[in-house]
């Protein structure tokens, strides 16, 4: 995968952009309700366009740093409570599965040469 | 679609203020023009590529048909552009045809073409 040489610049734009954006229609409605005409299709189209350009950005910011949705995905949700003896998660059983590591098999009985691991959905290596 | 929502928006602005028959109907002309081209964009963009999962899977760079897609930006832009131009010269058609001074005109068609910012 190639990385944008430019990417530094297109999160300086995108950000710019979004406070400007914002600004215009916090203006917008504004001077719709300071002359008290009431809020019609149009006004509601504008506040609807803001929000896949919301998600252009979040999707830009993730690109850049991917670790976010990383951590997000695999590392918030178990923060706060991890118990001692965890059984796999559909996404370990899974991989055992493909590996050929059969159900009920745990740590101590697992031959990790013959069972090579796969790589990992967020394996950021590659950044490296 | 962030696009054409504010374009249609736009169009609903100018109903608002200009509601006769005639713009209306060339409103709704504009209107639907652009959500076609909304269609047509993203149809063309979802599949772009034979393997539908080449466009993102970059095991697959060496073994795909996909659309030109320099042309495809080319086309699309040429038509949006085409689209804002039209959307920007039907207010100002309207203010043209008032009977008010040319300063006034002017100045009105000045505020309408802000839009081009």
């Amino acid at each position: 995968m190639t990385s944008n040489p430019r990417g530094h610049q297109v999160i300086q734009l995108s950000i710019a952009v979004c406070v400007i954006d914002t600004v215009a229609v916090a203006v917008r409605f504004l001077a719709r309700w300071s002359t008290k005409a009431k809020l019609a299709l149009d006004d509601w189209l504008i506040v609807a366009s803001l929000v896949p350009f919301y998600g252009m950005i979040t999707s830009s910011w993730l690109r850049m740093y991917p670790e976010i949705a990383c951590f997000a995905a695999f590392v918030a949700p178990f923060e706060r409570r991890l118990p001692d003896v965890m059984s796999p998660s559909r996404y370990q059983r899974r991989i055992r599965k493909t590996n050929g590591i059969p159900d009920g098999a745990r740590g101590y009985n697992v031959d990790e040469s013959k069972n090579p691991a796969v790589p990992e959905l967020c394996d950021l290596t590659y950044l490296l | 679609m962030t696009i054409t929502s504010v374009k249609i928006s736009l169009l609903f602005l100018y109903r608002r203020l200009f509601p006769t028959q005639i713009f209306k109907r060339n409103s709704l002309i504009v209107g639907v023009l652009s959500i076609v081209w909304f269609i047509a964009a993203v149809l063309f963009d979802i599949f772009q590529c034979r393997p539908f999962t080449a466009a993102f899977d970059p095991t697959l760079i060496f073994s795909n048909q996909c659309i030109d897609v320099q042309a495809f930006y080319w086309g699309i832009t040429i038509a949006n552009l085409l689209l804002d131009v039209i959307i920007l010269a039907l207010p100002l058609q309207m203010v043209w045809g008032l009977k008010l001074k040319l300063q006034e005109k002017v100045g009105l068609s000045g505020v309408f073409l802000l839009g081009t910012a």
